[in-house]
């Protein structure tokens, strides 16, 4: 498996690809060679280099060309633009074959003699203070990357200002530079950012090679024992130029890594069903790999406001993190207890305040154990309830009927057989809340009536609302936009489950990993911040 | 074979990213979409060659890019602005009540463009290039007329020059003749 195409635009995929089928005058214009060069380079932001050769090709195809038109066999001198020139050089004559290319430079003409000339190596460009050495068998390549440029932006053909007599050493470097900065532009929406790119690599270079050390090499897994083992290594080094010093980091950082594998995985997958052409049900299976839908919290801490900003805090890496917060809900504890401790004493080391950073890391006692991150969690989940319940109250006041719905679904199975027997609505399984609503909202007052358990849920909502005094809350509103309140309890029962599912896997970890724990990341906080002292 | 067309499987796609939704930052919805991706683009080569006839290319391809991508038709233009000897501007014609009718002659300093219908076969045109010396061109050149309307684009890629001319046989209603009779067309020489 390999993460180069994790992160690549459809976009920058298809430029690619267009360039492997460019036609050429006779038959494909590049090697595959050539693209896989010029891809390389470009994946891995390694054409800072390919810009400068670049633009010295550009210059000696212009200087030739302009000495040319200084002869008098010269047809047409007044039309030698930069485009034309070098449109004439790349597409029509195609000269980036080593062969061609040499055979264009055959003939230098006597007045840039000085400034070129072709030997073994290649060809030779003398400015006044420098010198640059082109490779006949880097020219396809380089061709190939002008030609993503022009793709990328078809100004730069255009660059008649730029080359002025007695300048081109600086035109040169402009060009270069203006260049990687079109690049640097276009790959800013194309690729993955550059530094999680360097980190990407650096993780997956490390992971690879820690699980040949365990003897399980092509199997690699990231799990909580892995980060934590990574971060103590991290604590140990003396470079810290990705930032790996930081548990936050590292973590964050490994389960974004577990993300483009999923994704590199589902990837190879679909290209596989693709390929034997399986139905579009089975496409739609292999798809469904991962529970990662992105669930906004703070949309929650808005009118109608179900939470407060602490409270989404608190929640919000359980959420956004997907099906990880279940995976690895250790780490994100670790986070939580050992991460808000380290980044209070990288604030105290930045501030300069090294009693703080003493008192800091001699005193534990302030710091929150995993049961009490449990506690956390678990009263959150009761806030959650109560929120949903008072939005229930409201929805059920204006008598949305979606509500009733999903309020019957709240019930167990016995009341629910009650329900159903006053109803007279006969199906298997769960009854479908579309089908009865008009039903439901008709007999509402006798189901109260009839089903004890159904009264009581309402009446803890009337309770829930009662105390509840946040916007949206205070009173009955007369015009309900029923969206807010609807969505917000949705959502709400969405965030419970994933708390719910993060709490059951942390419940397999006890106290005595909370003591070992500690012991770790203390030692690594004085390996770090100790010398300081 | 399961007769699964490529636009089914596209659509289960499009769906599911709308049910699931797009997530902040790259997830297998983002891959996928990759993996199915568009169609190439038509790179900046292709437009050369189709330009100046200079390769194969896939002309239908090449025109619809050029009707849809606007980057793509200002690039057409400027390289046909930079690629020609000649031109001959759309003809504005005096408002009539007569139906117009197709021109039988192009003219310009520096070539002519007759359209002739073929004696043997009525739904035949022959299409007769003479160039003058003001062009420039000479016998052994591969002459192109990219005829160009607001809206759609027609190439007529000739043979050799003999004789300082060359001819194509077209049907009537070949699009490529339709264009280039068009007296709102431009007609570049390449």
């Amino acid at each position: 498996m390999s993460l180069t195409l994790y992160g690549v635009s459809a976009e920058l995929i298809a430029a690619i690809d267009g360039l492997r089928e460019a036609p050429g005058i006779s038959g494909p214009k590049y090697r595959q060679k050539d693209i896989d060069n010029l891809s390389q380079m470009i994946l891995c932001r390694n054409y800072g280099k390919a810009t400068l050769e670049l633009s010295y090709l550009l210059l000696a195809i212009l200087l030739r060309k302009q000495a040319e038109c200084k002869q008098p066999k010269c047809k047409q001198p007044e039309k030698n633009t930069t485009q034309k020139v070098w449109l004439d050089f790349f597409w029509l004559e195609e000269a980036i074959t080593p062969k061609r290319f040499r055979a264009a430079f055959d003939d230098i003409p006597e007045s840039v003699q000085s400034h070129l000339q072709l030997n073994e190596q290649g060809l030779t460009i003398r400015l006044s203070t420098s010198e640059f050495t082109l490779s006949p068998t880097r020219i396809a390549t380089l061709a190939s990357f002008l030609e993503f440029l022009v793709y990328v932006d078809p100004i730069v053909l255009q660059q008649d200002a730029l080359f002025e007599p007695s300048k081109y050493e600086s035109a040169v470097k402009t060009l270069a530079s203006n260049l990687q900065k079109i690049l640097y532009r276009y790959l800013a929406d194309h690729l993955q950012p550059a530094q999680q790119q360097r980190r990407f690599r650096h993780l997956w270079a490390w992971l690879s090679e820690y699980h040949k050390s365990q003897g399980q090499e092509g199997n690699l897994v990231i799990n909580d024992a892995v980060i934590l083992t990574f971060w103590k290594q991290a604590t140990e080094g003396d470079e810290d130029s990705l930032g790996f010093r930081r548990y936050r980091t590292v973590a964050e950082n490994f389960f974004d890594l577990r993300i483009a594998m999923q994704c590199v995985e589902a990837q190879q997958s679909v290209t596989h069903s693709m390929d034997i052409e399986l139905p579009p049900e089975v496409l739609q299976q292999v798809l469904t790999t991962s529970d990662a839908d992105s669930l906004d919290v703070n949309v929650l801490t808005k009118r109608p406001k179900f939470l407060t900003k602490q409270q989404a805090e608190t929640c919000q890496p359980i959420v956004e993190m997907g099906d990880t917060a279940s995976v690895m809900a250790l780490t994100i504890m670790r986070m939580r207890c050992f991460g808000d401790w380290q980044a209070s004493l990288v604030q105290a080391l930045r501030s300069k305040n090294y009693d703080h950073l003493r008192q800091l890391l001699s005193d534990e006692k302030q710091l929150l154990t995993y049961s009490e991150y449990r506690k956390e969690i678990t009263q959150l989940q009761k806030a959650f309830e109560q929120a949903s319940d008072s939005g229930f109250h409201v929805l059920l006041h204006c008598q949305v009927a979606e509500a009733f719905g999903l309020v019957l679904q709240r019930l167990d199975d016995v009341d629910l057989k009650n329900v159903r027997k006053i109803l007279s609505v006969h199906v298997d399984g769960e009854p479908s809340a579309l089908s009865t609503e008009a039903s439901i909202l008709a007999l509402w007052p006798e189901l109260l009536l009839r089903v004890p358990a159904l009264n009581h849920r309402v009446q803890q909502f009337q309770k829930a609302f009662k105390v509840n005094n946040r916007q949206g809350f205070k009173v009955l509103p007369e015009n309900l936009v029923e969206e807010g309140y609807m969505d917000g309890v949705q959502r709400l029962d969405n965030i419970f489950q994933r708390c719910d599912k993060h709490l059951q896997r942390l419940n397999e970890s006890n106290e005595v990993e909370y003591t070992s724990d500690l012991s770790i990341f203390k030692s690594g906080f004085i390996a770090l911040y100790g010398d300081r002292l | 074979m399961t007769g699964i067309v490529e636009d089914t499987v596209e659509t289960v796609f499009v769906t599911l990213q709308a049910l699931r939704g797009t997530r902040a930052g790259y997830d297998v919805n983002f891959v996928v979409n990759s993996v199915v991706g568009s169609a190439s683009p038509v790179m900046f080569g292709e437009l050369v060659h189709y330009v100046h006839g200079t390769a194969t290319v896939d002309e239908d391809r090449v025109k619809a890019a050029i009707a849809s991508n606007l980057t793509l038709r200002r690039q057409f233009n400027s390289l046909l602005k930079n690629s020609r000897v000649a031109v001959a501007a759309s003809q504005a014609q005096a408002a009539s009540d007569e139906p117009i009718s197709a021109l039988v002659q192009r003219k310009t300093r520096a070539f002519t463009l007759l359209f002739k219908p073929s004696r043997a076969n009525a739904d035949q045109i022959y299409v007769l290039l003479t160039v003058h010396a003001e062009s420039g061109m000479v016998d052994g050149h591969r002459p192109v007329i990219i005829a160009s309307l607001a809206s759609e684009v027609g190439r007529l890629q000739f043979p050799l020059l003999k004789d300082q001319s060359a001819q194509l046989l077209l049907d009537v209603d070949d699009q490529r003749l339709v264009i280039a009779q068009n007296a709102d067309a431009e007609l570049s020489l390449i």
